[in-house]
């Protein structure tokens, strides 16, 4: 089978979807035009909108099945999908969250949520309208996304966010440390809820609490890494309710992670994330709690590292999506 | 260096172009008008008429993938094997066979009247950046794109080298031929940092070894309208132009036209699909916005498609379009924003000398 995933590349899932993939005999291959900071490179052909026009007619030939990203397709306006369509090819959309986050209804779901960077909803829902009416499946990766899309397409599956957990070394905190170093890396500090967390940070100084503070932002995605290693807490996002690539990436490093997920959406998961649960009216207990206690933050690191071995490692993921692959085109 | 009118030949591992399927894109009876006019410039026919006219000014041969599927042409990034140095070498023979390709380009220029010529164009290979896989031993060094940037340069120059050399045996085996080897063909339209770096150092050692670069980009693309590498000449594509199902309307057309207008580029005329209607459209266009500047017709396998084929009605559309709209009357830009001196860039590519003067 051959498989293009494109055009966004968010939080590194296309290359290591496609490097999964590539494990178990596929041939994907990633086309991405969304160029950051963050500069993911690995298994992904960095391009613009423009050459992914000219290579259309190729895939188009090439490809068996297309994978898209964040609502967006190859051509401008969704002009491929009537093509693709037409040639029989099946395709999926991956939604992720900012795409398709509705204002009103994320509001409804949680008080805190920052819904700045998601189009009107209006906007949103004349994407999916387009969208459905030539893609039958989607992809989430939990059920904070969920429901969102479900109303529009035939069938909406959860893939949990992919990482080659086993290729990280986890450096789990020392339990003998007194002064530990704290670490937030907001790609989006309005969406990630940076104001408050650094709000709580500068009270726990004042309150003469000893620990360490580093935010990490604007970094290339390697150096952001190895930067984690060094931390003894990080905290992830406290306002939209569930967790992202940063708790992923901190987990396999060892590392307890703080983070808001919706009580609601706890039980939804294959099993209970070990996300040392805050939001922004208990973060600044949270941490004072992780700062004081060494075990705790020791152990936090290892139920993590489990976890995500379990549930997010390219193994478990990849064979998830094989079987939402089969089942797309009707081999399942 | 003035560019002609050119057709790109897309070379396939499989089935290579033979005389009879090349002629048509050379030459045709001269017996059967295109048009009405001649184009403007051109000088009268020698007494009696030849029997043949030419139809395009040049070919630009273009590898696709090597014959084990391994990546040649960027065309199909992501949809090959890791690039070789043992395929590209298989490439270049092909290219170069004795009676297929350019070898077949060679024979059917010895049909183009007195004083005419065939351009020949080579598109570059891609070494893509991101390749782990060794790539091979050249000049004694086993090349890792992955690691080492420069790498990327030395296949390229090396397969440059080779095809030169090709080239001139190729040619010297060929008497009575009307064919210039003109140079190179950059054809990723998407440049990042390191391929821009790759690019300029390819623009360099090329020019030093009295050849040309041109480079094919996409209007609009990543940084066609910024780079600071010297290609002695540049053919924009209007890529919205050649989706028909979202507006049909060629809306990037004017936009790729009115670039070409200030900092003077060619055109791509860019109908992958091989259909005679977007064909007629684009022509069109073409000549409202288009007629003094060189086109590269990038029509998919013509064969296949039928369009380069005396017997479809597209291709005498096609030759009257060219017969229309003469010879280029500018040199391409070769420097975007603007930069270009008068004389195009001034650089010549040629390394024959042979110009030809029904120049298409």
């Amino acid at each position: 089978m051959k498989v293009l995933h494109g055009p966004v590349e968010i939080a590194s899932q296309m290359g290591n979807l496609c490097a999964a993939l590539r494990r178990r005999g596929v041939k994907a291959s990633a086309y991405n035009t969304f160029h950051t900071y963050l500069g993911y490179r690995d298994n992904v052909y960095n391009t613009d909108p423009y050459e992914l026009e000219w290579l259309f007619p190729s895939a188009l030939k090439h490809f068996d099945l297309f994978h898209f990203h964040y609502a967006a397709t190859l051509l401008p306006d969704y002009a491929d999908l009537p093509i693709l369509r037409a040639a029989g090819k099946p395709m999926v959309m991956h939604h992720w969250g900012n795409d398709v986050r509705f204002h009103d209804l994320a509001r409804e779901k949680t008080p805190y949520v920052y819904t700045g960077d998601s189009p009107p909803n209006e906007e949103i829902r004349r994407r999916l309208a387009i969208l459905s009416r030539h893609i039958s499946f989607a992809i989430v990766q939990d059920y904070e996304v969920y429901p969102y899309v479900a109303p529009f397409y035939e069938k909406v599956f959860i893939l949990p966010l992919a990482l080659d957990v086993r290729a990280v070394k986890p450096r789990y905190p020392d339990a003998q440390r007194k002064v530990p170093l704290l670490i937030h890396a907001p790609t989006n500090p309005r969406f990630k809820g940076t104001e408050h967390i650094e709000a709580a940070i500068g009270r726990l100084h004042g309150e003469g609490v000893r620990f360490r503070y580093f935010r990490i932002e604007k970094t290339d995605n390697r150096e952001a890494i190895r930067l984690y290693r060094m931390a003894d807490v990080i905290i992830d996002q406290i306002l939209c309710g569930s967790y992202g690539m940063l708790a992923v990436e901190s987990m396999s490093l060892g590392k307890p992670v703080v983070g808001f997920v919706r009580e609601d959406l706890l039980p939804l998961f294959p099993e209970e994330p070990p996300i040392v649960n805050t939001n922004p009216d208990t973060i600044g207990d949270v941490l004072r709690e992780l700062i004081a206690e060494p075990r705790l933050r020791r152990e936090k690191g290892l139920e993590g590292r489990r976890y995500v071995e379990k549930h997010h490692d390219l193994e478990p993921v990849s064979a998830q999506l094989l079987a939402i692959y089969k089942e797309m085109t009707g081999k399942g | 260096m003035t560019l002609r009118h050119l057709l790109s030949v897309p070379c396939g591992a499989r089935e290579p172009y033979t005389l009879r399927r090349l002629i048509p894109a050379v030459v045709c009876p001269a017996g059967e008008p295109a048009s009405g006019r001649e184009p403007s410039g051109r000088r009268e026919r020698p007494d009696p008429a030849p029997p043949f006219a030419p139809v395009f000014g040049g070919l630009l041969f273009e590898a696709e993938r090597d014959d084990r599927g391994g990546l040649i042409s960027p065309r199909f990034l992501g949809m090959a094997g890791p690039a070789s140095r043992e395929g590209w070498e298989r490439a270049l023979g092909r290219l170069f066979h004795p009676a297929r390709n350019i070898g077949a380009a060679l024979a059917a220029s010895r049909l183009l009247p007195e004083g005419a010529s065939l351009d020949i164009w080579l598109a570059l290979p891609s070494p893509p950046r991101g390749q782990e896989r060794e790539f091979g031993r050249v000049a004694g060094r086993r090349l890792r794109f992955a690691l080492r940037q420069e790498d990327r340069v030395t296949a390229l120059l090396w397969w440059a080298d080779g095809a030169a050399a090709r080239w001139e045996r190729l040619a010297a085996a060929a008497p009575g031929h009307r064919c210039v080897f003109r140079g190179f063909v950059f054809m990723r339209p998407y440049l990042d940092a390191n391929d821009i770096h790759v690019a300029k150092r390819i623009a360099e050692e090329l020019g030093s070894r009295g050849m040309g670069l041109l480079w094919c980009s996409n209007c609009g693309t990543t940084p066609a309208h910024g780079t600071d590498a010297r290609f002695d000449g540049l053919f924009l594509r209007p890529t919205r132009f050649g989706i028909d199902s979202r507006d049909g309307d060629g809306s990037g057309f004017p936009d790729a036209a009115d670039f070409s207008v200030r900092h003077g580029p060619g055109v791509v005329v860019w109908v992958p699909d091989g259909s005679p209607e977007r064909l007629r459209r684009w022509l069109r266009m073409g000549k409202a916005h288009f007629a003094g500047r060189p086109h590269l017709f990038e029509l998919g396998d013509w064969r296949e498609t039928g369009l380069i084929d005396p017997a479809s009605p597209a291709y005498h559309e096609l030759r009257a379009y060219l017969s229309g709209i003469g010879p280029p009357a500018v040199p391409p830009g070769c420097a975007p924003q603007g930069e270009a001196d008068e004389a195009g860039c001034g650089r010549s590519a040629g390394n024959t000398g042979q110009t030809g003067r029904e120049e298409r």
